[in-house]
């Protein structure tokens, strides 16, 4: 199958500059419904959901190749090669933030720039490290997962509705929402909430802005400004926007941030070339 | 009648605080601004504590907070609400509180704030009944797989013994054909006395014993199975009949018995002969076995409306009442007198039973008790055909009625040419000197390949091939052939295999053979067999 239609990529924009949209754990490419449209104007927009996730072709799933987050990173490059994509600026939200940094590291031609939403490179305290959770908590969500797929499948229905109160959420939204397959999404919460790609920060070349939400569960204050030490080249912006989803509960502050860091990137392109 | 605002304020306070769900009320960063007394309780904490800047989110499990920000909330934010999401609330003490959480998104307008409306049900109960749910579903599911796993292992047993058996009788068939084969030739020869003849017909009759008791083992397997099938047509019992008492007869005049027999030749019932046959075989067979020298056995057949009854009556020394009850069964035998030696393996009345049983008949067995003889009836259902003479012949033969006029012995393969393919050379032999015994020009091959030259270089009439082969068998070879040139590939062939179940005929002909001959093979029939094929 055609990896666009595998992935039920979507293309908008009016730029050249591609900018490509990655969702993280627990939902699709409507994450960035808010968004994408700030950005449509300069550049060429594009979003896709991972296999299992959204309108994506769930035929393709292939439980041991995402069994791991390279599963997830050959993805976005095979997009990005199909699409013959070039300087991409990459953003990626909570577990895709750091699929996006393994991407950049693997083929770093290809990136211009990362914003990482929410990112962490690992969710369980080790040593020094503060992730936010202990191995017994993860281990609790991932049980919580997997017993609870009753209350689970009820909030992941898909619900059909005219919302009259956000008339921008049109009718295919609010059908695919969030509607990932139970299996699916127990082992992406596995492979995300397991994962650890610490040692693997030091070594991004690519400029990267880290966007870190207040009270943030998933990914605290603390596990922002580790990222920030250790990724070479990366600022670090703080917004008001409170919980993991500053896209969603704060989408204009989001939009802000990012366009004021790609201005100063442009610049430094500018000075650089 | 107006009621007092006041009091309408105060009914909707009441109503709020003491609902059976708790209500909450948050701001976009997750604050709770309002909460009734209901949900205090549930979480054990003072309102005053959780209107503090207390977080919804802050309330539940870690797991709960993770399902809240990756999906309830982002849910909630672009569709306006959620329905029925599982949580645990972490209650002031530690506990978990299992609940069941609604929320509508109420956005900014006019001056207020964003606002979440929350409700909580306490699904203590129904978590449980889930949690009971999902363990019957699972228990259900692994009894089902348990039942598979057992069913495949019993259907995988019941195979290897089928084939088994299949084996079996095959190892069993096949010497009982080179021991017949050679006591038909020997049998011919002039030069032997007598005492050398009624060695031989010892040995024939005790192979064709052997060949039935194997040929029993099969039978009652394929019953057990439920793999037994009927070829049926119209048939005339009287001939069924007369023919197994022919079978018997030899074993009977051996002991001085008289054979007497009443047969109606207008009854016809739907059925197959082969099987009827061995039916009458069986309890005439008996019948003689259990009954001492001098006695009689007697075939009686009657028509009872839209049924024939044929009573099998002997003067043996009959049955007690405890045997009755239990002669139909399974390796049972009345041999618990030491005066009387008995044989075989007591499957006969059971498999007797069976095929009637598939007739659509009944049998019962019936004695006065020991001394005073036997009495088998078998009860089969009369075929509807209309018989144009009303009365009803009896015929009462006298003891020497031949019933097979066929003189088979005068059939000559003179100008025949047969190649017979045989991996065995005591059996090839066998079939090489019955056939060209009998005038016709054989070849012989020992395997497929050598059968695949000859045919090129001999023209053959008629093969006749053995199915178990090593390399390719039976079956790979006749394939072959027909797939050949114009005339080799028409050429009549008879399969001559120890493979006896219904199953190895059905393939061998679906494979490309006309005939299907069961090993032992009796020489006539082979050789009436080759001979007809030749005909056509």
């Amino acid at each position: 199958m055609d990896v666009l239609k595998r992935h039920n990529v979507k293309v908008s924009g009016r730029g050249s500059t591609p900018m490509l949209f990655a969702h993280g754990f627990g939902c699709d490419q409507n994450m960035w419904r808010l968004i994408v449209p700030a950005f449509e104007g300069e550049y060429r927009t594009i979003v896709f959901d991972y296999v299992g996730h959204g309108q994506s072709d769930l035929a393709a799933y292939d439980r041991q190749k995402y069994s791991t987050l390279d599963g997830f990173t050959d993805d976005v490059l095979e997009i990005c090669r199909k699409m013959e994509l070039r300087d991409v600026i990459f953003v990626g939200h909570s577990v895709s933030a750091v699929i996006g940094i393994m991407a950049a590291l693997r083929e770093p031609q290809r990136f211009k720039c990362l914003i990482l939403i929410g990112p962490s490179p690992c969710y369980i305290n080790e040593g020094d490290y503060v992730g936010g959770f202990t191995r017994q908590s993860i281990d609790e969500l991932l049980e919580f997962l997997d017993t609870n797929h009753l209350g689970w499948s009820s909030a992941m229905a898909p619900v059909i509705m005219a919302n009259a109160d956000r008339p921008e959420l049109g009718a295919e939204l609010t059908n695919s929402f969030c509607r990932t397959d139970p299996e699916v999404a127990k082992q992406f919460a596995r492979v995300t909430f397991l994962s650890d790609s610490r040692a693997d920060l030091p070594r991004l070349a690519t400029p990267s802005l880290i966007l870190q939400c207040s009270q943030d569960v998933i990914a605290p204050q603390c596990v922002g400004e580790y990222v920030h030490r250790q990724l070479p080249n990366s600022r670090l912006k703080h917004l008001h926007a409170t919980g993991h989803c500053p896209h969603l509960s704060e989408p204009a502050e989001t939009v802000a941030a990012i366009k004021e860091y790609l201005a100063t990137q442009q610049g430094e392109t500018a000075h650089g070339g | 009648m107006a009621v007092d605002p006041e009091l309408l304020d105060l009914i909707r306070l009441e109503l709020f605080e003491n609902a059976p769900c708790g209500y909450l009320a948050t701001l976009a960063d997750g604050s709770i601004v309002q909460v009734n007394q209901t949900f205090a309780a549930m979480t054990g904490y003072e309102r005053q504590w959780l209107l503090a800047g207390v977080r919804f989110a802050e309330l539940l499990t870690i797991a709960g907070r993770i399902y809240h920000d990756t999906h309830f909330g982002p849910l909630l934010q672009m569709q306006g609400f959620i329905k029925e999401v599982a949580f645990d609330l972490l209650r002031s003490d530690q506990h978990r509180l299992p609940v069941l959480v609604n929320a509508i998104h109420k956005p900014a307008s006019e001056g207020r704030p964003a606002l979440t409306l929350i409700t909580v049900f306490d699904a203590t109960d129904r978590r449980q009944y889930e949690h009971e749910l999902l363990l019957a579903r699972r228990q259900a599911e692994q009894a089902a797989e348990a039942e598979r796993a057992a069913r495949e292992l019993a259907e995988s047993a019941a195979r290897s013994k089928d084939e088994f058996l299949a084996m079996v009788s095959h190892e069993l068939r096949t010497p009982l054909n080179a021991i017949l084969g050679w006591t038909q030739i020997l049998k011919e020869d002039r030069g032997i006395n007598d005492d050398q003849l009624e060695g031989l017909l010892v040995i024939e009759r005790n192979a064709q014993m052997q060949g039935n008791l194997i040929g029993d083992l099969l039978d009652m397997s394929r019953i057990i199975a439920g793999k037994m099938r009927l070829e049926v047509q119209e048939v005339v019992l009287g001939d069924v009949i007369d023919a197994a008492i022919d079978t018997a007869r030899p074993a009977a005049d051996a002991k001085g018995l008289r054979v007497q027999k009443v047969l109606d030749p207008t009854i016809i019932v739907a059925g197959d002969p082969g099987r009827l046959q061995q039916v009458f075989w069986n309890l005439l067979t008996n019948a003689v076995k259990f009954t001492p020298k001098g006695g009689f056995v007697r075939a009686v057949m009657q028509r009872v409306n839209s049924h024939v009854d044929v009573r099998v009556i002997d003067s043996g020394q009959g049955m007690t009442r405890d045997f009755i009850e239990h002669a139909f069964e399974r390796f049972r035998q009345s041999d618990s007198g030491e005066t009387r030696k008995t044989q075989g393996l007591g499957l006969g009345l059971s498999i007797a039973r069976s095929l009637v049983e598939m007739h659509g008949g009944t049998i019962h067995a019936m004695s006065q008790g020991p001394g005073t003889g036997s009495t088998f009836l078998v009860n089969l259902p009369v075929a509807v055909v209309h018989q144009p003479d009303a009365d009803v012949e009896r015929i009462h033969p006298r003891a020497a009625v031949t019933t097979n006029p066929a003189a088979v012995g005068g059939v000559s393969l003179q100008g025949i040419k047969v190649l017979v393919v045989e991996d065995e050379a005591d059996a090839r032999d066998i079939v090489r000197r019955v056939l060209t015994a009998a005038g016709a020009e054989v070849v012989t091959a020992a395997s497929s390949a050598e059968a695949l030259k000859l045919l090129d270089r001999d023209k053959p009439h008629v093969l006749v091939s053995d199915i178990g082969m090593p390399g390719e068998d039976g079956y790979e070879l006749i394939r072959k052939i027909r797939m050949m040139g114009e005339g080799t590939a028409s050429i009549r062939a008879v399969a001559l295999t120890a493979f006896a179940r219904l199953e190895d005929r059905t393939r061998a002909m679906l494979a490309g053979y006309q005939m299907h001959l069961t090993k032992p093979v009796d020489a006539r029939e082979l050789i009436v067999t080759v001979a007809t094929l030749a005909r056509k």
